[in-house]
């Protein structure tokens, strides 16, 4: 069961504490921030969105009777505004936002039905290059949250993207008893690979039993919104790291 | 150390001699009325608790591994690491309805059926095109047809003796189960070398 809360304090100021944290290492690094609408039509949003958000998003009739969607992540909708109405803007662009999105189903250990996120984008970049900023930047975030032994795993969402069906299917439910073998440490994913194209990460501490964010490649996205862009980035679940900071006693 | 939960009922004491031939060296004492013990060298701790939650300690990593039965992890959607089929407790989840009375092809409509597996029973009785008034039972399921609580059960059977003994005969088969090495998604990783060995000395042994 999960449901929507009210956050007071002193968690708020924790909460915030952690924000003004992150997003001092992240403008550093000169990634400048973009907001979204918390909700916007269906209809725009969709051709971007894998099938698994598509299922979780609260969606609705506004009065005109046109299909809305609340965004069940952010991702999306900064690859909606480079794909389109940033189209002509010369890269390599740094995003990045923070919100909460809503999720009605498929949530994961740890969510809420709106949860917030920070994450960062960065387009343009292709290859290894890009990769190696956006893994380095993820590490300095944990890094200045106060997290210790933090873990961020590495695999290659493109390469398991082109298995034939029967393995894809039986690696997306983590069914190793399907594949007759037992996996391989970088086959083993916490979510669903549905958008990204090539590199994959997992941000973990080994006191939680489920992760505190993820990121990768995803140069297809764009394309769908207008242009096509390469592009890579991660996002943090607030909610996980305040859990993640209580479990090493850090409150 | 790693913690391990197991399947309170017909699933423990093969799961214990699983882990005993995979070099878990398991204290003498009676181990079927207790909750909670680790083996003789602390390596792993075991938690002994009703099927149903095995899944649910896994996924929110209060236990590393677990031992469960397909039919348990099929109920509902966990999002956990399935590492080996461990080839015993196998059983079938049927429906079935007092002799005589019901054939696969005849189920229609309206009818009533008693289960503990919600979800699996909706989900065959919908693939057919069936609408059938679904009531959760916690136990004893097989009782429901003989007092008129339900038309059929949708249950899981080993061997039918159950079946047979109260009337009962099956009138089709849902799906096979067998008990399940599961793990959390993240532990699997921060364990990973611990877990593997664990899982490996199984795999030899199965």
């Amino acid at each position: 069961m999960k449901i929507v809360r009210d956050i007071l304090p002193p968690d708020v100021k924790l909460r915030r504490a952690i924000l003004t944290k992150i997003t001092a290492v992240i403008e550093k690094a000169g990634y400048a921030e973009v907001m979204t609408p918390t909700f916007e039509e269906y209809e725009q949003l969709s051709a971007g969105l894998p099938a698994h958000l598509k299922d979780a998003a609260y969606r609705f009739f506004d009065r005109r009777g046109v299909q809305m969607i609340l965004r069940p992540d952010i991702t999306t909708q900064i690859a909606r505004v480079v794909g389109s109405k940033m189209a002509k803007v010369k890269g390599p662009l740094r995003l990045y936002y923070s919100g909460d999105v809503y999720r009605a189903g498929q949530l994961e250990i740890g969510q809420q039905n709106q949860f917030y996120q920070i994450g960062v984008e960065l387009f343009d970049v292709p290859g290894a290059r890009g990769e190696k900023e956006i893994i380095a930047l993820a590490k300095a975030a944990l890094q200045a949250v106060g997290l210790r032994n933090y873990r961020l795993d590495e695999t290659n969402a493109g390469r398991i993207n082109k298995l034939p069906l029967k393995a894809r299917e039986a690696l997306r439910r983590q069914d190793f008893a399907a594949l007759g073998r037992l996996p391989r440490i970088s086959e083993l994913l916490a979510v669903d690979l549905d958008y990204y194209t090539g590199l994959y990460f997992e941000c973990f501490v080994p006191e939680m039993g489920y992760i505190l964010g993820s990121g990768g490649r995803y140069d297809n996205l764009c394309a769908v919104f207008g242009r096509r862009r390469a592009a890579v980035g991660f996002a943090f679940n607030l909610d996980k790291l305040v859990l993640a900071l209580e479990a090493q006693g850090k409150k | 150390m790693l913690t391990i939960a197991l399947s309170k009922g017909y699933l423990l004491n093969e799961a214990l001699k699983l882990c005993g031939a995979a070099g878990v060296r398991l204290p003498a004492a009676d181990l079927s009325r207790k909750l909670e013990f680790t083996d003789i060298q602390q390596k792993y701790r075991f938690l002994i608790v009703r099927p149903m939650d095995v899944p649910v300690y896994v996924e929110y990593g209060a236990a590393d591994l677990g031992i469960a039965g397909k039919d348990v992890l099929r109920e509902n959607s966990y999002k956990l690491v399935e590492l080996l089929d461990l080839k015993f407790g196998y059983c079938r989840l049927v429906v079935a309805a007092q002799r005589g009375r019901h054939k696969a092809a005849t189920l229609v409509s309206g009818l009533r059926a008693a289960t503990k597996y919600i979800n699996s029973a909706a989900a065959y009785f919908a693939g057919r095109g069936l609408d059938v008034e679904l009531i959760k039972m916690y136990g004893s399921v097989e009782l429901a047809p003989i007092d008129g609580l339900s038309d059929v059960i949708v249950d899981l059977v080993a061997t039918g003796k159950t079946l047979q003994e109260n009337g009962l005969e099956i009138v089709a088969e849902i799906y096979d189960t067998t008990a399940r090495l599961v793990a959390n998604r993240v532990k699997v990783k921060s364990k990973y070398p611990e877990i593997m060995a664990l899982a490996g000395r199984m795999k030899r042994v199965l």
